[in-house]
């Protein structure tokens, strides 16, 4: 178990270094309440060097969740250790002028499909993608059917706790 | 739109756009494996370039029966979603429901009795066995093996008389609940349960006799889709897949839930990340699974099997939750953010064939086309499941 503690501190440790403009909101979490240990908010240009720093350190990608809210589509990516949970979220909020963010699957192969997926559901573009195809949906679609309308949209603020969203070291 | 036949190249979408390797010469052929071909399991589609026998690159096409299951989140309330649970992953539903149940009660803070959790974990591993049967009799019949199905499913026809007892249903269960789960077990189901173990012990050594040392078996699966650790922590696979290659990584001993840490039981590992391992981890689990469920038919106390004070028209708090559980194909996470109100605001569904379909790919590139196909059913895929 200590292992995992160790490595969650080293990868904090290392998102901790990034440039303060490109990282901000990071914190630790109550796994208990959240089932997350800590979450990390960034800029697209820290997003890569972030994942390779968790792929230093053994962790591997759960998944890549996205919902739409008010100030923008917000990417979720959840990644795990094999040997003890430690759950560590980085997230990136992609505004809605510009729906582009950066592949991760040149990092972790796996997020290629978890790309593609979004890009069905969302629209959201990624940058340097191997293979940007629709997945789920089909080809001719020109709909994004988990876009919510204006009206349904919430706010980043309104939905995760506070600690996450300030420029803050932990 | 505006679709027109004649100005439309050869093939779809997905073959109109599948490029070849780039060394790729004259005599490749590119052939579609599906989405009807029986070894898919259901609707998979798989686009493959052939260089003779041998497989120089695979790409799967997904979506065949997509659902949209996340959308439905949003627009039900919590508890009217609770049924979808069933029908994201129609072989192994306890565990899907468990995911869903357990998040919301993690983000609404509501406890469940001692005897529902037990409950669940008797159901949940009864559903994981009839989930492995099944795998393994179809498995066997895409390697031309026809008797060994009949026998899976005699057994797993008894699992599902089990659990029709409870649940009322006998594929897509709808069992738990909010706090609990919406039936108690009564002597009936006790009894027939402990019949069965007593009777499927004895099964399983008859499974390894009739099949596990067979030539042809071993020839069709030894060395055949070796995983590489390294390359299954790439794709984020989990559960038999990721253990027949040597990590004994389950998420009910990685991120305990429930009353799993008072329950003794093994974690099998393979060896080599072949094929082979992945059919004896599947195997193996079952003996732990029986192990699990006499321990839990021990140890269940009495008590209300469920929490009476959950309100109907439940409203978890604003904020998000990822809660994970271990399913017969592996990880299966639920990410939920609420916003206060009646209806979910968003669901997120993690599905564990949808990592283990994705290093298929690269797993069958350079092999024959028969093997391939034994690779695509040792991953153990439910395509409702990655379709979503």
């Amino acid at each position: 178990m200590k292992e995992g503690v160790d490595k969650l501190g080293a990868v904090l440790e290392g998102l901790a270094k990034l440039p303060g403009d490109q990282c901000w909101g990071l914190a630790r979490t109550d796994h208990q309440r959240h089932g997350i240990h800590a979450a990390c908010q960034l800029e697209a240009g820290a997003l890569i060097p972030a994942a390779r720093l968790l792929l230093a350190e053994g962790f591997f990608l759960e998944d890549v969740s996205a919902a739409d809210l008010s100030e923008g589509v917000l990417l979720s990516y959840h990644f795990d250790l094999y040997d003890a949970c430690r759950r560590v979220v980085l997230r990136l909020l992609v505004p809605r002028e510009r729906l582009t963010a950066p592949s991760l699957a040149g990092v972790y192969t796996g997020a290629d499909w978890h790309e593609r997926e979004i890009f069905d559901f969302f629209g959201v573009i990624f940058t340097e993608h191997p293979n940007l195809k629709p997945l789920l949906l089909p080809d001719d679609l020109d709909q994004r059917p988990l876009n919510k309308r204006p009206e349904e949209r919430r706010s980043l603020y309104a939905l995760l706790p506070q600690e996450q969203l300030v420029r803050s070291k932990p | 739109m505006g679709f027109n036949w004649l100005s439309e190249p050869r093939g779809d979408y997905y073959t109109r756009h599948f490029v070849p390797t780039p060394e790729a010469e004259g005599d490749r052929l590119i052939l579609n494996l599906g989405p009807q071909h029986p070894s898919t399991h259901g609707v998979l589609r798989v686009v493959v370039e052939m260089d003779g026998e041998y497989i120089m690159k695979a790409e799967p096409v997904l979506g065949y029966i997509h659902r949209m299951q996340e959308k439905m989140g949003e627009v039900k309330t919590w508890r009217q979603y609770l049924p979808n649970m069933g029908r994201v992953d129609y072989l192994h539903a306890l565990a899907w429901n468990w995911a869903y149940v357990g998040a919301v009660e993690k983000l609404a803070g509501i406890e469940v009795p001692p005897r529902a959790e037990y409950i669940r974990v008797i159901t949940c591993e009864l559903n994981r066995i009839s989930s492995h049967l099944l795998w393994w009799g179809a498995y066997l019949l895409d390697l031309g093996a026809f008797t060994p199905i009949l026998y899976a499913f005699a057994d797993r026809e008894r699992i599902m008389d089990i659990l029709q007892m409870v649940t009322g249903s006998r594929l897509t269960y709808c069992y738990y609940r909010f706090g609990g789960v919406s039936a108690d077990l009564g002597e009936g189901f006790i009894q027939a349960t402990r019949d069965f173990l007593k009777q499927f012990k004895t099964r399983i050594p008859m499974f390894h006799d009739l099949v596990t040392g067979n030539m042809i078996l071993r020839g069709r699966c030894e060395q055949i889709g070796v995983l590489p650790l390294e390359m299954a922590r790439r794709y984020g696979a989990t559960g038999p897949v990721l253990r027949g290659s040597g990590l004994a990584y389950d998420t009910r001993r990685a991120e305990p839930y429930s009353v799993y840490p008072s329950l003794d039981f093994q974690v099998p590992v393979g060896v080599n990340g072949d094929a082979m391992d992945r059919y004896d981890v599947r195997l193996a689990e079952m003996t732990q699974s029986i192990a699990i469920i006499e321990q839990a038919l021990e140890a269940m106390p009495d008590g209300p099997h469920i929490n009476p004070d959950v309100h109907e028209r439940l409203k978890p708090p604003a904020g998000e939750v990822y809660y994970a559980v271990e399913g017969g194909r592996g990880k299966i996470g639920v990410h939920l953010i609420s916003d206060g109100g009646p209806r979910p605001y968003r669901v997120k569904l993690r599905s564990p064939s949808f990592c283990n379909l994705q290093l298929f790919a690269e797993l069958a590139q350079g092999t024959l086309l028969a093997d391939a196909v034994s690779i695509l059913g040792s991953l153990d895929l439910v395509i409702p499941e990655i379709d979503r």
